[in-house]
């Protein structure tokens, strides 16, 4: 079409240069002046529409995400349309894009919003997102430009855990525990009769001056639990039907671990071999033991990055290899993985006696549970099997 | 995903609707203007008295095809034939009668008088021909226009189901024949219009003078409906996408896209009508005029060259020198200011004015036809095979390989002239040679070979372009066997640099800069042994 005016103008040009007629050169101006006017426009337009995409980035699976694209436009000129398509995965909704024609008045903002549904865990672009406009009588292609994605941070599942009886050998800590060897002398809960045995610095003279009998103070047994979870994210190791819900259950669990621990107190860590959605080709880096809520955050940060692979990443016994040194003597390394293999087996014996408890939690639908509880029984290293989240709920009662 | 503003799909309808009607409407206020324009070419140039007629034809003949043209879409065959026969037998009825009450009594019974002696002749008349052919000129056009934009329509309405790459190329093609049809009216308009104020005369046959200044509105206003349909179809474009990608429409862009389109058509007219357009010299006295001045400054440069001859061949001469030849006067252009309008301003003002108004067009002429073609390809491509521009092409490879031959031709002598031992001055400040000094290995390494070369040229051990840096390899060496050893390690670690991925650290290009300076002392020593045996011989 443009090329049919172009020549038309060419030559309406022309013709008004060499008659000197008045009204063709109106007519060329006209003709000029729309074409150049609305070419302008267009790429002014463009310019002066100033975007931001507006949402809440970290959310927990099962929340809803309203999203904002704000659009304001700094120019005088009104903006005469001007459509927007926005991606995003296909986990978040079931369309795949948001597409939106719209207009923008001279120095007017509107807002266009949309919903996404957080199904589960990862870490997702919102974006690009393309903004295009043209001009009012097609002398030109439509002008485009790309406001860049964002991503959006959807946490894994946590299932709040009352007690999982993770072993500790880490005497007077904040946690409760029942055998008496762990007793806390800050934390007395009575007194009893004195017996043969009991050194004399627990006896309560004030209360055996008053009862005329000899009374010993009682205390409360407590661990200290240094947790530091092992995910193992090679789905190899998993069970071969179990390569996608394995690993997401193993998710899951660490996260629900790392609550659990985070809101007892205690300090928790994580390793894993997992790949980083963020970085491509790279390894989550480790986290070391911390306590508090920021801590957990940026654990489950982590755990919702981190994606599962069967080529490049490393087996868990070499993760566990790598790692075991520097964890603090005393602490439970629980590794969570999809088999309990022999060398797995052997290689969490070893680090017993590097000091530290090993406890290992096998997932997936398909896993077998004799072979790996006999071989658990074998090594001496507790072991627990999940089939689904719902296995999880044992540790809540 | 849900919008916040959702677009009813009643709307689209609506928009689609009314886009159809304006449509219509817009193309019988173009025939219209048309037969406007028509009336009064036919009045200026042919003296026509019932030129005032042919807006009116027109405008009747537009709207009774309108009219029924739905009805004629209805039918089918032999019948829509006959109906179509009927409305044109109807048609030149009503001219008829019109025509007859138009006049006086007394000429009315005149002419009913002529049509019971010669029916046929009296009924068609030369000014009943005219209108009627007009007439059914608008007629067609009328009918073509409406047949075109319900195909538009229909086409629009396939977004539901067909694919958006068939649809809307469709749309396309319909646009531009709409378009086709509109600027042929408007370019006959123009000529029309051109011709109607032109003044012509040819002695004893034809002697018409422009006493009629074309009103400018006229061909705006054409000009305007023209783009408010392009306007109109190009949102119908865009829609029928929106639709197909289904995207929500917010309710505010049809309006926002008229109310800017009437802004912005508004805001050009007022522009358009308000920028200059008298002007003192016409394009062609521009032309000539500049011409005028580059053959001045030539001769001027030819007279100061023939300066230095002229007094030379004074000195031999018996006869008292002449005068030096005048010297060439850049003389300005004679403005012809148009009638009634006096020069108020300095000349050279308005020489200026003229020189960036006519700047401006060539300029736009310019761009205008890059753009032809460069979406254009193909006509470009039968424009050289035209036999002209062939010609003019040929010559230009013809010129191009003269130049080309000289150029080979004179850098052979430089060649020989060095072979032989003189040495010309080398212009310092060559391309790609005169770059600092890099830091890079590599690229030291292969700065460092290109001096050695240009130093072994110097000493008349040329490079050819042709040649490998082994081939040289070889004939330096055989020219420098004392340095032998080096220049094959120079070239070895050269090619490396130069032609391998491999990491060049900065131990080989220090090695490489002793080994080039190493050679060069040989070079040197090399050319002062010939030339002490030159003397010797001497």
């Amino acid at each position: 079409m443009s090329e049919i005016m172009v020549l038309l103008l060419v030559v309406l040009i022309a013709v008004a240069a060499v008659t000197r007629e008045t009204f063709v050169l109106v007519l060329g101006y006209l003709l000029v002046g729309t074409y150049l006017f609305g070419r302008w426009w267009s790429h002014h337009s463009l310019k002066s529409v100033k975007i931001s995409r507006v949402f809440t980035d970290h959310v927990f699976p099962g929340e809803t995400i309203p999203v904002e694209i704000e659009l304001a436009n700094r120019s005088w000129l009104p903006v005469i349309w001007l459509g927007i398509r926005d991606l995003h995965p296909v986990y978040l909704s079931e369309i795949r894009s948001f597409k939106q024609v719209t207009s923008l008045s001279s120095r007017r903002k509107q807002v266009l919003n949309y919903h996404l549904k957080a199904t589960r865990r990862g870490l997702y672009s919102l974006g690009p997102m393309t903004i295009e406009t043209g001009d009012l009588f097609g002398w030109i292609d439509q002008v485009q430009s790309e406001f860049p994605a964002e991503y959006l941070t959807v946490y894994p599942k946590i299932i709040p855990l009352r007690n999982p009886n993770l072993p500790s050998t880490s005497p007077m800590g904040s946690l409760r525990y029942r055998q008496p060897m762990f007793e806390d002398p800050s934390r007395p809960v009575g007194k009893r009769d004195y017996q043969p045995g009991d050194p004399l610095k627990r006896v309560d003279w004030k209360s055996s001056a008053s009862s005329a009998r000899l009374q010993v103070k009682v205390f409360e047994p407590s661990i200290d639990l240094e947790v530091s979870l092992f995910l193992n994210m090679n789905s190899a190791e998993y069970h071969g039907k179990s390569r996608f819900d394995g690993p997401e259950l193993a998710v899951v669990t660490a996260a629900s671990l790392a609550s659990w621990a985070v809101g007892n107190r205690q300090s928790v860590g994580l390793v894993t071999n997992g790949l980083d959605q963020l970085k491509v080709g790279e390894d989550i880096q480790p986290v070391q033991p911390h306590k508090g809520q920021a801590h957990l955050m940026r654990m489950l940060e982590a755990l919702a990055r981190v994606k599962s692979s069967a080529e490049g990443t490393q087996p868990i016994i070499e993760m566990i290899r790598r790692y075991r040194h520097t964890l603090g003597w005393g602490t439970t390394l629980v590794a969570i993985t999809g088999s309990a293999d022999e060398d797995l087996m052997r290689e969490l014996l070893l680090t017993r006696k590097f000091g530290l408890n090993p406890f290992l939690i096998v997932c997936g639908w398909y896993v077998e549970v004799n072979i790996p509880v006999q071989r658990g029984k074998a090594y001496g290293v507790p072991i627990r099997i999940f089939h689904s989240e719902d296995d999880l709920k044992v540790w809540q009662l | 995903v849900t919008a916040s503003s959702p677009a009813p799909l009643s709307t689209i309808d609506q928009s689609r609707n009314l886009t159809r009607i304006v449509l219509r409407l817009l193309s019988i206020a173009m025939l219209v203007i048309f037969g406007i324009g028509l009336s009064i070419f036919f009045g200026q140039v042919f003296q026509l008295s019932f030129a005032g007629f042919i807006p009116w034809v027109i405008l009747v003949a537009s709207i009774e095809a309108l009219v029924t043209y739905a009805r004629g879409q209805q039918i089918e065959g032999r019948e829509r034939q006959l109906f179509r026969l009927s409305e044109v037998v109807t048609l030149a009825f009503i001219l008829r009668v019109v025509l007859l009450l138009a006049q006086n009594f007394t000429s009315i019974q005149a002419e009913l008088a002529a049509m019971q002696t010669g029916f046929l002749g009296t009924f068609f008349s030369g000014k009943f021909i005219l209108l009627f052919l007009l007439g059914l000129f608008s007629w067609w056009t009328t009918a073509y226009y409406a047949d075109l934009y319900d195909q538009f329509h229909e086409r629009e309405l396939d977004v539901l189901w067909d694919a958006l790459g068939l649809v809307h190329n469709t749309l396309k093609q319909i646009r531009n024949r709409m378009l086709g049809v509109s600027v042929s009216l408007l370019s006959v308009l123009v000529m029309c219009m051109a011709l109607a104020s032109a003044t012509f005369s040819i002695p004893g046959v034809l002697d018409i003078k422009a006493i009629l200044k074309t009103p400018t509105w006229l061909v705006t206003v054409f000009g305007v409906l023209l783009l408010v349909q392009l306007s109109l179809t190009q949102f119908a474009l865009l829609r029928s996408r929106w639709e197909i990608d289904r995207s929500k429409v917010s309710p505010g862009v049809p309006r926002q896209w008229l109310l800017s389109g009437l802004i912005l058509l508004g805001v050009i007219c007022v522009v358009a009508a308000l920028l200059p357009t008298e002007y003192s010299m016409s394009f062609f006295e521009m032309v000539v005029w500049l011409a005028g001045i580059i053959a001045q400054i030539a001769q001027l440069i030819i007279s100061i060259l023939y300066l230095p001859l002229f007094f030379i061949f004074s000195l031999f001469s018996k006869q008292p020198p002449q005068d030096l030849p005048p010297m060439p006067g850049l003389e300005p252009p004679k403005l012809t200011p148009p009638a009634g309008v006096p020069l108020v301003l300095p000349p050279f003002l308005y020489i200026l004015r003229d020189l960036l108004f006519f700047g401006g067009l060539i300029f736009i002429i310019g761009f205008g036809i890059y753009q032809y073609f460069s979406s254009n390809s193909e006509l470009l491509k039968r424009l050289r095979a035209f036999p002209f521009f062939s010609w003019i092409a040929r010559l230009f490879h013809e010129l191009a390989g003269l130049f080309r031959a000289a150029n080979q031709s004179i850098q052979l002598q430089i060649k020989r002239l060095q072979a032989s031992g003189i040495h010309l001055p080398r212009i310092k400040g060559g391309p790609g040679r005169t770059s600092p000094t890099p830091t890079d290995p590599r690229e030291k390494i292969i700065h460092l070979y290109t001096i050695l070369v240009d130093y072994a040229g110097q000493h008349g051990i040329q490079r050819n372009h042709s040649e490998t840096p082994t081939q040289y390899e070889q004939k330096l060496s055989a020219r420098v066997p004392a340095a032998q050893t080096e220049v094959t390690d120079l070239t070895n670690v050269f090619i490396q640099a130069r032609y391998s991925p491999r990491i060049m650290d900065e131990f080989s290009a220090k090695r490489f800069s002793d080994e080039i300076g190493a050679v060069k002392k040989t070079l040197d020593d090399l050319e002062e042994k010939n030339n002490n045996q030159q003397k010797a011989n001497e």
